[in-house]
């Protein structure tokens, strides 16, 4: 019986890794579609994307498969090592026997962090002085995240008492009475890891200027891409774990949990979509979150999350 | 109370009005030190909280290092904010956190966070920058080692050496 949980279990992650490495540029054309549609610009048709993709990543697996490796191969290597990971330790739509236990929240957001300190050694070397600077502010930007991450770290260990993803999914697939207490908060808290993503897929305004040969673009994007994914999946996260299936045989049935499964792929999907779409409109209305102030924004809806919390609990 | 006198006197040297990155470091990351200290007893692993404790002697004898050159000016403008910042930070925590949970180690932790937030945006200098970035970094040293894993701890320390390392290559280019 163990063997055939231990078969699930890496089906799931076979299907989980696929899904996100091949979901990832196209979600970057998905937003850019719809950054056109609001703007009412004309961007490249699907066909035309789907040939850019193909032609990108082929000539970047080519590269790295084979090509005697520089130290930038490397770079790029160990990052999409680190991008996998990650997205093992996210669960998309439902949990595993394997992974179950790594996922903690602040082992995450240091990988996370991690990844924009990593890429910035691509620019040492044969790149202009503008493309150094960007990347080094780039890596500020990133960093400057951290407060709001550690903040949300902090809502999610006073609501559920863990860091733990897999903790946190199972707490809300448990608790019934106090449930509201503790989604309200996380909610919040998803929404203003909205303002932290918002410009994130700015590495490619970066890259298209100089320094980078055509299939360092492509891997870099892809890279770009896989993170982007990254950070929408843990809102997708935060905004609803109730809908991520519980990889559990003790209590449920295959049958069951295969529904289960399914219903959190789904609802991963549209959390996905309805987060690209928020992230249009925000990138072309809300004018004052660009910059330094998004970061403010960010920390202040985590305050108040808190606030909420409390709130909340002197009501019981 | 001797040691929340010592604590907050770092604090108000780290975001007083030196004009040497490198000291505004070593104090920081002093403070740091104090806090993981000072939440010894509430850590989930307190191996990590040692070693983290070690880390970040290490990471001051380096920082020192790399920012010996770097000076920067500081405005009484961007003192009197600094200040402020904290102050309301602090205040803001013991007025929110009820008594039960770690109440000293989050207000110092948010204050760290703003005191971060004040240099790495008010500052437009490259010293002034990394020191902002390595409060940042600090922040999460102390959340890490009083909350988390091994592995959480093993990411960390390269997450620092690859920003030690980053740090040099900038300031060789651009310091």
């Amino acid at each position: 019986m163990v063997v055939i949980y231990w078969l699930i279990s890496l089906c799931i992650i076979g299907f989980h890794l696929l899904l996100f490495l091949i979901m990832a540029p196209w979600l970057m054309v998905f937003i850019k579609k719809l950054d056109g549609w609001i703007q009412g610009i004309s961007t490249e048709s699907f066909r035309h994307s789907f040939y850019r993709i193909r032609i990108d990543l082929s000539e970047s697996i080519r590269i790295l498969l084979y090509k005697t490796l520089s130290l930038k191969d490397y770079i790029f290597l160990v990052s999409l090592g680190l991008l996998c990971t990650l997205a093992l330790l996210i669960p998309f739509y439902t949990t595993d026997m394997i992974i179950k236990g790594n996922s903690d929240f602040l082992f995450i957001i240091t990988i996370l962090v991690m990844i924009p300190v990593f890429n910035f050694f691509i620019v040492y070397h044969d790149t202009s002085l503008l493309s150094f600077k960007k990347f080094q502010h780039m890596m500020i930007q990133i960093l400057l995240f951290l407060p709001t991450l550690l903040l949300i770290a902090m809502v999610c260990r006073m609501n559920v008492k863990s860091t733990e993803l897999n903790y946190i999914i199972v707490f809300f697939h448990n608790s019934t009475r106090f449930m509201n207490i503790a989604s309200c908060p996380l909610l919040i808290s998803a929404c203003s890891l909205f303002f932290l993503v918002l410009d994130m897929p700015d590495l490619s305004d970066i890259i298209q200027k100089d320094g980078f040969s055509r299939e360092d673009k492509g891997i870099l994007l892809y890279i770009n891409s896989l993170q982007f994914l990254l950070w929408l999946s843990l809102i997708a996260f935060l905004l609803w774990p109730q809908s991520i299936a519980l990889f559990n045989f003790q209590q449920e049935s295959l049958t069951s949990w295969l529904l289960a499964a399914f219903f959190g792929l789904l609802a991963w999907c549209i959390k996905i979509i309805i987060e690209c779409a928020v992230i249009a409109l925000m990138r072309n209305f809300l004018f004052i979150s660009k910059g330094v102030y998004k970061i403010g924004f960010a920390t202040v809806l985590n305050f108040l999350a808190i606030i909420i919390y409390f709130a909340g609990l002197s009501g019981i | 109370m001797i040691f929340a006198f010592f604590m907050s006197l770092l604090l108000l040297i780290t975001i007083g009005g030196i004009s040497h990155p490198s000291f505004q470091a070593t104090c920081h990351t002093l403070l740091t030190g104090c806090c993981l200290m000072a939440g010894w007893n509430n850590a989930l692993h307190v191996q990590i909280t040692v070693l983290c404790i070690f880390m970040l002697l290490i990471i001051t004898v380096i920082s020192n290092l790399i920012l010996r050159k770097q000076s920067f000016q500081r405005s009484l403008k961007s003192l009197f904010i600094g200040l402020l910042l904290v102050i309301l930070a602090i205040s803001l925590v013991i007025y929110i956190l009820p008594p039960t949970l770690f109440r000293l180690e989050y207000g110092i932790v948010f204050s760290i966070i703003l005191v971060e937030f004040f240099y790495s945006i008010l500052s437009h200098t490259v010293g002034g920058q990394i020191v902002g970035m390595l409060c940042t970094l600090n922040a999460l040293t102390l959340v890490i080692g009083l909350n988390s894993q091994i592995f959480a701890f093993v990411t960390l320390v390269i997450l620092y050496s690859l920003f030690l390392i980053s740090s040099i290559m900038i300031i060789q280019r651009l310091g």
